[in-house]
């Protein structure tokens, strides 16, 4: 089928998200079905120790789907609740989470409650988004989920989200792609196995499948989720190793404006240019609510001349999101974001038969080769809450993505859209059962030379029901359908089910196992691409299956007095089908590569995390350490681009306004093996070290030293990661 | 605050810091031009690099059997830079031996291609580009280097172009197939100056091979294997308009001799 047919299949889908749109705006407005006889609750939330008011704390009413957050007063409402008992929870990064149980409520008779929230550094329980599609207790899913906050993305010197991400526990990047609990390994660009959502939104461009940082607004996101192990029973394809959300600040209450620059130099070893490497970044962040409406806007530049030679990169991006509250029951959220990066594109450093490395150095020829890339993500989302036992969401979003190689030996370009429509039901029919379902389909447009001129359509359905089996035990199971037609590929379906059971063994103490599938349809670059790169072809493979795996986890969580957290996991995942670039020639006898399911491949690991404040909170350390062993089971060999030990540490010593910290990321040096192009290059471990110092007053000051103790490294063959690099930014935030 | 507990605290982190970093600073370049085990000489080009030139390498071919996937078998050495006069170099290679040692390039917005081979090591005459089994290369062990592995690449010669058609089935036992060019007047032993090896069972293919500046005779053979004494000649080019009056094509330096068609048939090969 020709791409012609997408003219026809466009306006089809643009029609139905039209409809579905006004069918949801009608039904939220005129929906009042549940406002007789209710009751409400208000009440502050307080610093227990300051007794400062608490903005922007996530209050739940338990067993139900209302929810609130606090105002820059500490201010919360709910109102409508059915006349009873009920459990209300208070949680925020940071704070010991609080519930107030047997409040009752009586219609006509507001009740009243005030929360006092703890300092906590460790923390065994907090409200996640992602592990249910829903907010939820750390406590009540099965799943291992990180949390990473605004304040840690804040501290560091971050041209991106990656540079916090890197020390959140069980994330670890290679060669710039991110690697959960170091099973996802390496794949070039082409196809991700984690997937990224921007407020439960897939965020993934529709050619290449992989995760386009820039495209992150940097300064509005409020914290990042990382769900660990496959997900791919809730979000379908991609979530195969794991699922990274990030969720952006909503509307402030009054107005806040936040302003920051940066300004760095690397210091490299090698002098190979005479000019300053420096790095420039700015952001502005402004947030307002007007009665009903309120929104978010937020800029952000970066001009780096890099570490080496072309790795200089110009970026910059817009985020904007807007949130009207028709009704107490009914709100609409508007988000856009739009990301341009220019950057230098050299694929391996400068290395001559005879001559010696030259690592600072791209190959003569492409010291000039750049890409330009641009990308758009729009995103509708309509809340509806029927009842206090049912809500309703519906999105609608778009995706494009665009880039254009400037190279000595190609031009080629490609553009994608996406287009994603998704409906969720939320329901809440008793406290023993706490039930989601939800609908999506995906249609992707791609056209250029790159991968040619493609299609491709999927649809997933799933339902999750999390039960409570006892005062102390409670489960989840779900499955998910998903079915995708590629034109002029495969067409595939995947079924896609999870179990899981959490034991609260004992005060503080809960046991978790889960186990499910996950699976990747494959990108529509690993399907088509056609180009050469270094006088290898690559050639398109319309024949590739997905590939799927079976992954568990069994742990344990435990608070040891009143200062450690300990968390450890033993995960076993089998995959099959493996997604992999082979070498082989074409009729010519030409070399060529070619993506294909080559391998079956066992991976197991453990992961241990423990997290601990001493000194009246005064010293924080965080530490992890994963062993894994990921094997390619036809040949017995380590799987490539997988260090099988990683340890990351986290120090944060403060004192009154003053901060110092230092994060060191440890990864075992690969195999000789786990090398797919040059197996013979020199090999080490990643041994780095970043420091810093803040300053917290009305303007904040930071101070980082990245790679401190300048340590020459690489993570894929023949690409040095980034020198030592010390910066200084400011931030400077007023709220009104 | 207990100042001592700050001071014991600041003084394991500092320590363990130090201990866990200290003295390593990574990836050493200064010594990446050394092999443990492998081959070293020297590369010298006689003539001017050609515009087209994208990059070239060094191959090293074991146990090699000149048939469809040719190039798979090849080690790549890291990129000649495009340029140089003459080298000294050394390319890893595992113990094993290697019957194929080899200069090759490919022109720019191409891929790799057997036909592009500018020089082998060792060869049998100064012109051929046929490799010499019997001057094959061991690599005895994981500390073995053999010295003087080098190799004289000739930038002055000329492409040979065009396409064969094949008459008749492809025997089963026919594992290789190639254009060969030899000088002319033949002479024994014959020692083909250039090749392009084939891809076998198919009904039509293009052909390119280098040559350096010569008079020749090109002929198409296939058979069982790499030596001379295993191929059968199957097909010549012919002069225009004439069924079995063999042409000659004479080439100078860096010339490009394009449609050299020939008539291939297969009823010649022994069943």
């Amino acid at each position: 089928m020709k791409v012609g047919n997408a003219k026809f299949i466009l306006p089809t889908l643009k029609s139905l998200y039209v409809f579905l749109i006004i069918l949801f705006f009608i039904c939220g407005i005129h929906n009042n079905s549940f406002s007789q006889g209710t009751g409400t609750i208000t009440g502050t939330v307080t610093d227990a120790d300051t007794g400062l008011p608490l903005p922007g704390v996530n209050v739940q009413l338990r067993h139900t789907v209302l929810g609130t957050s606090t105002s820059l007063e500490g201010e919360f409402s709910l109102s409508r609740i059915e006349a009873g008992s009920y459990s209300v929870m208070a949680s925020m990064i940071g704070y010991k989470i609080q519930t107030i149980d047997n409040v009752a409520i009586l219609p006509g008779s507001p009740a009243k409650l005030d929360f006092k929230l703890a300092m906590s550094f460790v923390e065994a329980d907090a409200i996640v988004v992602t592990a249910s599609r829903k907010a939820k207790s750390l406590s009540e899913t099965p799943n291992s989920i990180s949390i990473i906050s605004a304040m840690d993305i804040r501290k560091r010197n971050s041209v991106d989200v990656r540079d916090a991400l890197k020390y959140a526990p069980g994330v670890t990047f290679i060669g710039g792609q991110v690697n959960i609990r170091g099973t996802t390994g390496f794949s070039r660009g082409a196809g991700s196995r984690v997937l990224l959502l921007t407020d439960g939104v897939l965020t993934m461009p529709g050619d290449s499948g992989d995760i386009k940082w820039d495209i992150v607004p940097f300064t509005a996101v409020e914290k990042v989720e990382v769900v660990k192990g496959a997900a791919s029973a809730l979000y379908g394809s991609s979530a195969i190793g794991g699922v990274i959300n990030i969720i952006t600040k909503e509307p402030a209450e009054g107005r806040e404006l936040s302003i920051r620059s940066s300004q760095g130099i690397y210091d490299p070893v090698s002098n190979w240019t005479d000019r300053r490497l420096l790095t420039t970044q700015g952001d502005i962040f402004y947030s307002e609510s007007i009665n009903a409406f309120g929104y978010v806007l937020a800029a952000g530049l970066r001009d780096s001349r890099g570490f080496k030679e072309n790795s200089q990169f110009f970026r910059w991006n817009v985020f904007g999101k807007a949130k009207y509250k028709f009704t107490t029951s009914f709100n609409a959220i508007f988000t856009g974001s739009y990301a341009y990066d220019d950057h230098g594109q050299s694929i391996q450093w400068q290395q001559y038969l005879g001559q010696g490395v030259q690592p600072y150095l791209a190959p003569l020829g492409e010291e000039k080769n750049t890409t330009l890339s641009k990308k758009l993500f729009l995103n509708t989302t309509l809340n509806q809450l029927v009842n206090q036992k049912l809500a309703l969401k519906f999105r609608a979003s778009y995706f494009r993505n665009s880039f254009k190689n400037d190279f000595i030996d190609n031009q080629d370009f490609s553009k994608s859209q996406r287009f994603r429509a998704e409906y969720q039901a939320d329901i809440e029919p008793s406290v023993y059962h706490s039930l989601i379902f939800g609908i999506e389909g995906t249609y992707d447009v791609v056209e250029g030379n790159f991968f040619g001129e493609r299609m491709a359509l999927m649809s997933g359905s799933y339902i999750q029901d999390e039960f409570k089996i006892s005062d102390r035990l409670s489960g989840t199971a779900g499955i998910r359908i998903d079915i995708s037609k590629i034109f002029s590929g495969n067409d595939e379906s995947q079924v896609s089910p999870k179990f899981g059971l959490i034991l609260d063994a004992a005060d503080r103490t809960t046991f978790r196992a889960s186990l499910g599938k996950g699976f990747r349809a494959p990108s529509i670059a690993e399907l088509f691409t056609s180009t050469s790169a270094s006088g290898f072809k690559v050639i398109p493979n319309p024949d590739l299956k997905a590939e799927s795996s079976w992954s568990g986890e069994i742990g344990f969580k435990t608070t040891i007095g009143r200062n450690i957290l300990w968390d450890v996991a033993v995960y076993p995942e089998r995959y099959f089908d493996f997604i992999n670039p082979s070498l082989g020639v074409d009729d010519t006898l030409a070399l060529r590569i070619q993506f294909n399911n080559v391998q079956a491949a066992r991976i197991r690991g453990i992961e241990t995390n423990v997290a601990s404040t001493w000194f009246g909170n005064h010293l924080n350390a965080v530490v992890t350490y994963i062993f894994v062993d990921p094997r390619d089971l036809n040949t017995g060999n380590l799987l490539s681009y997988r260090p099988q030990h990683l340890l990351t540490t986290t120090l944060t010593l403060k004192k009154g306004i003053f901060e110092l910290g230092a994060d060191y990321r440890f990864a075992s040096r690969l195999k000789k093996e786990q090398l797919e192009i040059f197996p013979d290059d020199p090999r080490v471990a990643t041994k780095i070290l970043d420091a810093r110092g803040v300053v917290f007053r009305q303007t904040t000051l930071m101070l980082n030293a990245e790679n401190l103790l300048q340590y020459k490294y690489n993570q894929v063959e023949r690409n040095l990661e980034p020198a030592r690099q010390f910066s200084i930014s400011w931030q400077r935030d007023i709220k009104r | 605050m207990n100042l001592t507990k700050w001071q014991v605290t600041f003084l394991v982190l500092t320590t363990s810091f130090y201990i866990q970093c200290n003295f390593d600073e990574g990836l050493d370049f200064g010594d990446s031009r050394h092999v443990q085990h492998g081959i070293k000489g020297e590369i010298v080009f006689d003539g001017a690099w050609p515009d087209n030139v994208a990059e070239a390498r060094l191959i090293a071919a074991a146990n090699f059997q000149a048939d469809a996937g040719a190039l798979e078998q090849f080690v790549f050495s890291d990129p000649i830079q495009v340029g140089v006069a003459r080298l000294n170099y050394q390319l890893s290679l595992n113990p094993s031996t290697y019957e194929v040692i080899a200069v090759i390039f490919r022109e720019n917005g191409t891929s790799w291609d057997i036909s592009n081979l500018l020089a082998v090591y060792a060869p049998a005459s100064p012109c051929s580009v046929f490799p010499d089994i019997s001057k094959a290369i061991t690599i005895e062990s994981e500390n073995s280097v053999v010295d003087g592995i080098d190799i004289l690449v000739d930038l002055t010669k000329s492409k040979v172009s065009g396409s064969l058609n094949f008459i008749g089935e492809w025997p089963s036992n026919v594992t290789f197939a190639a254009v060969l060019a030899f000088e002319v007047p033949l002479s024994l032993p014959l020692i083909p100056c250039g090749i392009a090896i084939l891809p076998l069972n198919i009904e039509t293919a293009d052909f390119k091979m280098l040559v350096p500046e010569n008079t020749y005779t090109i002929t198409v053979v296939a058979g069982k294997g790499l030596s001379l004494s295993e191929i059968t000649f199957i097909g010549s080019y012919l002069v225009p308009g004439t069924s079995n009056t063999p042409a000659t094509v004479t080439v100078g330096k860096n010339e490009n001799i394009q449609d050299i068609n020939i008539t291939v048939d297969l009823n010649l090969l022994p069943k």
